[in-house]
């Protein structure tokens, strides 16, 4: 098992999915708190300004003035009780109007009531209110009709919400009445608020984070499914698969995903397995025939000629495994790709020509008749060697599968931006259910067939992977007992 | 010609291989001392370029190996040790030229013409036999006075050939000094190569002067009356 080391940095996906929902969450309660705070302020203030404002309509409706004598009737209930016979009789001396008022102040020093006069002198004062200052835009401001609200500040530094409105003399303005309240119960509802949220939110805070913890383990539960599955599967185990989650989801997707990636890790093991005995199988063969051939020879004293003739076979033999290595080491190291073509401008038609040039003497030797049909001059940009190798491996496989008497064409045409190798055979032709496998390494449609030729069982796989690395295609047509051809289709040189 | 370069830098032994094989050489490359010592016993290479600050193996190292085994291919020193001391010690061990780094490609180019010279029989940077004329500088082959165009295998086929006139060449030692170890010999690669040779050699009805020896492979030689 691996062991596993915790680190702190970097951190987790977990870990970081936390921090990230907790800051989201912590911003979001924090944006809640201040809303939340204000609108419960303006409520609790707009409460307030309507009670005052009720008040002060009871409270002018309460008054008679009569020859700029003003009193307070008995019958506000909101009022302090109004008892004349305690009448507080705050005859100011300063108005010349009003010289009494009749009104009862059964001191209540939580009801705040200020009478001014039209031209701001106070007429009547409850004794907590004789501290506040008077603004003088609130008188004003009321006299001309619109009724004046605001917070003042006491002198001991209380807040105070003062309601100011205007009292009428039949048309003209009188006076004005103010009457406040202390905001104090407001401010100690609004605290306790605050502090109640400064308490609850960590908490909050708290809960929400270890709660996206869970929810990012439990996210991650199916993914370590997969990372265990994935531990377990080790080579030559490539048959198991990871369990797939019902859910369409993203881990579904990457179940899927690592489940496609499995099932190409098994082919090519096998493929490469397959490919392993393959190869073993075809060095073999020689290797077994070379040490017949010396062992027979050494065991029977023979003649120097007969040694010769072994010799000349065993050579042979050789030759053939080494053709054998060579094509191995190619296909094996253009698998990795290490191989890099050296490209240059390539006539297509005199390579064919030259290729058949050379090779005709094999196939006289076959009793095959070798025929070029056709040269449409071609330039390609290619590997002249690795090119001239594909057109041999083709004529090679075709002087092959094609019994004596037979005839294999070659023609070099263009056909569209392609210039086409085609090499004809009228020989024993591929089965429809073969023809697909014959670019595979060692694949041989008639296995018997092949140890005529000099075929290793690599050569078609060699010339698709040319022709692949020159950007080119190859395709067959082939109907049995009548003759194959393939083509090699090249991409045309840019030049004129 | 075939050319091993020893040089463990990412970036140098990529380009001195690039720009080798735009010279018309076969170029091999490694980059440290060990693998260079096996390919330089295993194959026979028409010059080594080493460099001498190398993993495992020093160039110094390598060039005292080959030349202990019996190897006598030329080998040309390339280091940024500028030292007159390093450059007696490595001439001294048996290298046949030596190049301080940093040194313009012009003249590395030039150092390998003058080393491949010193195997031939030719003095300059053109090679000669009968009516044919090829230039390792210019890279341009004439029969008379008719300018041959070669692609780059059949050039180096027969620059190998004309460096070596009148030997029978296997086609295995053709392969060895004209291809790298990326491309795989084949002797029939190797025959329709000599054949097109042949015939751009030829096209005017001159006298065919590579001739095929039965079994044994290719000689340049003037023909037979």
């Amino acid at each position: 098992m691996i062991k596993r080391v915790r680190r702190i940095w970097p951190l987790g996906i977990r870990m970081q999915l936390m921090l990230w929902y907790t800051g989201i969450f912590a911003i979001l309660l924090f944006l809640f708190s201040i809303i939340f705070y204000l609108t419960l302020q303006s409520a609790l203030a707009s409460d307030v300004d309507a009670d005052l404002h009720l008040r002060a309509q009871q409270l002018i409706a309460g008054l008679t003035i009569n020859d700029s004598k003003i009193t307070i009737a008995d019958v506000i209930e909101d009022l302090p009780r109004l008892d004349t016979n305690a009448t507080g009789n705050i005859s100011t001396g300063r108005s010349n109007q009003v010289s009494h008022i009749g009104i009862a102040t059964n001191v209540n020093f939580g009801i705040l009531v200020r009478i001014l006069d039209a031209k701001g002198r106070t007429i009547y004062v409850t004794p907590a209110f004789r501290t506040l200052p008077i603004p003088s835009v609130s008188v004003s401001q009321s006299l001309r009709g619109t009724p004046w609200q605001g917070t003042l500040i006491t002198h001991d530094g209380k807040a105070m919400r003062v309601y100011s409105m205007r009292i009428m003399n039949n048309t003209t303005p009188f006076g004005v009445v103010q009457v406040g309240e202390t905001l104090t119960p407001l401010q100690t509802t609004l605290r306790s608020v605050v502090v109640k949220l400064l308490l609850i939110a960590p908490f909050i805070l708290v809960c929400g984070a270890l709660g996206s913890y869970w929810l990012a383990a439990r996210a991650f539960v199916s993914i370590h499914q997969v990372t265990n599955t994935a531990q377990e599967i080790s080579a030559g185990d490539f048959h198991r698969r990871v369990p797939v989650p019902r859910a369409r989801d993203e881990v579904q997707h990457l179940a899927l995903t690592f489940n496609k990636m499995i099932k190409r890790l098994e082919e090519a093991f096998l493929q490469q397995r397959r490919f392993v005995a393959d190869a073993s199988h075809e060095l073999r063969t020689p290797v077994a025939a070379i040490r017949i051939m010396t062992d027979v020879a050494l065991a029977q004293s023979s003649t120097l000629e007969e040694s010769l003739v072994v010799l000349s076979d065993v050579n042979a033999r050789a030759e053939r495994l080494g053709g054998l290595i060579s094509d191995l080491l190619i296909l094996a190291r253009s698998y990795e790709g290490q191989i890099q073509l050296e490209c240059e401008l390539v006539r297509l038609d005199l390579l064919v020509s030259d290729v058949v040039a050379t090779l005709k003497p094999l196939a006289v030797e076959r009793g095959i008749a070798l025929r070029v049909q056709k040269l449409e001059p071609a330039t390609v940009i290619g590997d002249s060697s690795r090119l001239i190798q594909s057109v041999i491996n083709l004529l090679d496989n075709a002087l092959t599968y094609t019994d004596m008497g037979g005839i294999v064409t070659l023609t070099v045409e263009i056909s569209g931006r392609c210039g086409c190798i085609a090499v004809s055979d009228t020989g024993i032709g591929i089965a429809p259910e073969d023809i697909k496998h014959i670019f595979e390494r060692f694949y041989r449609a008639d296995p018997a067939r092949s140890q005529i030729g000099r075929g290793s069982g690599l050569g078609l796989a060699i010339v698709d992977w040319v022709v692949h690395a020159h950007g080119g295609s190859i395709h067959v047509e082939s109907q049995m007992g009548q003759g194959s051809t393939f083509i090699i289709s090249l991409p045309l040189a840019n030049c004129s | 010609m075939r050319i091993l370069v020893i040089e463990d830098d990412p970036q140098v032994g990529p380009s001195l291989k690039k720009g080798l094989e735009g010279n018309k050489y076969a170029v091999d490359l490694v980059a440290d001392g060990r693998e260079a010592l096996s390919m330089g016993l295993a194959i026979p290479y028409d010059l080594i370029i080493l460099d001498v600050l190398l993993p495992q193996l020093n160039g110094f190292e390598v060039c005292t190996q080959l030349r202990n085994q019996g190897s006598t291919m030329p080998i040309l020193l390339l280091t940024a040790l500028s030292e007159v001391d390093h450059r007696i010690t490595g001439l001294d061990l048996g290298a046949d030229d030596y190049l301080v780094k940093p040194f313009a490609f012009g003249e590395l180019e030039a150092r390998v013409r003058a080393l491949l010279r010193r195997e031939s029989s030719s003095r300059t940077a053109e090679l000669r036999f009968m009516d044919i004329v090829l230039n390792t500088h210019t890279y341009e082959v004439q029969r008379g006075n008719r300018i041959i165009s070669l692609c780059n295998k059949e050039y180096m086929l027969l620059e190998f050939l004309m460096r070596h006139p009148r030997h029978v060449l296997s086609r295995l030692k053709i392969a060895e000094h004209v291809w790298n170890y990326d491309a795989e010999y084949l002797s029939n690669v190797i025959d329709v190569h000599i054949y097109s040779l042949r015939r751009k050699l030829c096209e005017q009805k001159e006298p065919n002067v590579i001739h095929t020896i039965r079994g044994a492979g290719y000689q340049l030689r003037e023909p037979l009356e």
